[in-house]
């Protein structure tokens, strides 16, 4: 199964961190700051495996937003 | 009547209408030729909805609150900062039972409401905050342009949370970059508006009403990421319904055509039998991955936003926390 090519460089990287493929320093490079930033801050804390992990329930809990 | 410094708006402001008044701290609407029981009907709905039972003047944390906030943090004058705040509830409150009505949630005290009537009721409400609105800016204003440009640009964002929500309840097939730009008009210029309003009770100049619109338009796209991560999940959850979020459309983008077919075709046709499938098609692909990553660049945009300008500590942590909390998502270990 080939991946769609993505216009956006973060859905790509995504895809690939979930189905563990290599991407490309291309892609990479590609990235700005703030989205190089937040792949280091993701990689770091190894949350990628959680976030794809099947989930019961959602990882959020209340409805905050009415806090 | 009361007419202030040329301000044109000024003809609109009735004796006595005015909310957050020295003599009328506590009352929320504005009385001028408003009907007993429209506005007993408003009071009651009001008080079924959350955070609102804690009146404006104490409550300081919270979304509920947020140009209080951004004025603190500003730390300017706060001359109309309650009747801004009154606005703001009410503004929030009433798009808020919008949402549940056109999305069709009304529950707990709310399921009791012909939909016709709670449409009416949340009317009210934006007018009652439009109200409010133009008595703060009439309280403050010194200059006419300014208050003029305000009011303007309050009800331009305004229009852009309806467009936004038009957009999200009448397109079925949505690209990414479609979601996307649903989010920035529901959720991004809505709280771009509140902090916009703090911005303006709290600083003298337009330039940091710009930055705090900036700011409130991460905060708002975290709302809306938080909110649709949400609603992969729970009885009545957006899967359900077939809603394209912007997981959904993350994984509509990424998915190999034979998995995407098959995702087209739930979202076309949902059922409860292929609900928990599709949800872990969705999240084993990246969908949480992509929202995190997304979260976290929005988190440092809106923090870098607010290092631009001279800000009070406590308030400003606040603010920070606020985007913490809200992409909290990001720190599921």
């Amino acid at each position: 199964m080939k991946h769609k090519q993505s216009t956006n460089c973060l859905s790509e990287i995504a895809y690939k961190l979930a189905n563990d493929q290599d991407i490309k320093s291309a892609t990479i490079n590609d990235l700005t700051t703030e989205e190089r930033n937040a792949l280091d801050v993701l990689l770091e804390n190894g949350a990628v495996e959680t976030l794809c992990a099947e989930h019961e329930t959602s990882p959020i809990a209340g409805m905050w937003w009415l806090a | 009547m009361r007419r202030t410094r040329n301000f044109p708006y000024s003809r609109y402001v009735v004796a006595g209408v005015r909310i957050g008044g020295s003599s009328e701290r506590g009352e929320v609407w504005c009385l001028e030729r408003l009907d007993s029981e429209y506005r007993s009907a408003l009071t009651q709905a009001l008080s079924g909805l959350p955070g609102q039972s804690t009146p404006v003047e104490q409550n300081q944390t919270g979304l509920l609150n947020l140009p209080s906030l951004v004025c603190r943090a500003v730390g300017g004058e706060y001359e109309c900062l309650v009747t801004i705040s009154k606005a703001w509830r009410l503004l929030y409150s009433a798009f808020y039972l919008l949402d549940k009505i056109e999305d069709q949630e009304l529950s707990g005290k709310l399921s009791q409401y012909d939909t016709g009537v709670l449409t009416n009721i949340t009317t009210g409400l934006i007018f009652q905050a439009e109200i409010a609105l133009i008595n703060a800016v009439v309280k403050k204003e010194s200059s006419s342009e300014r208050g003029e440009h305000f009011l303007i640009a309050f009800n331009q964002m305004a229009l852009a949370v309806c467009a936004g929500q038009h957009q999200d309840l009448s397109s079925s097939n949505m690209t990414l970059a479609q979601a996307w730009e649903n989010a920035a008009g529901k959720s991004g210029a809505f709280f771009a508006l509140g902090c916009r309003l703090g911005a303006y009770a709290g600083a003298e100049s337009s330039e940091t009403e710009e930055v705090f619109t900036t700011f409130g338009y991460c905060l708002g796209l975290l709302v809306q990421l938080a909110n649709d991560v949400e609603g992969l999940w729970g009885e009545y959850n957006d899967l359900s319904r077939g809603k394209v979020t912007i997981p959904v459309a993350y994984a509509l983008e990424v998915l190999p055509s034979l998995e995407k077919d098959k995702l087209v075709r739930y979202l076309d046709s949902p059922n409860t039998h292929q609900e928990t499938t599709i949800r872990q098609l969705i999240l084993t692909n990246g969908a949480l991955v992509y929202m995190a990553l997304e979260a976290e660049k929005i988190k440092q945009r809106g923090k870098k936003v607010l290092d631009s300008l001279s800000l009070n500590h406590d308030p400003k942590k606040q603010l920070e926390s606020m985007l913490d909390q809200t992409a909290c998502f990001t720190q599921i270990q």
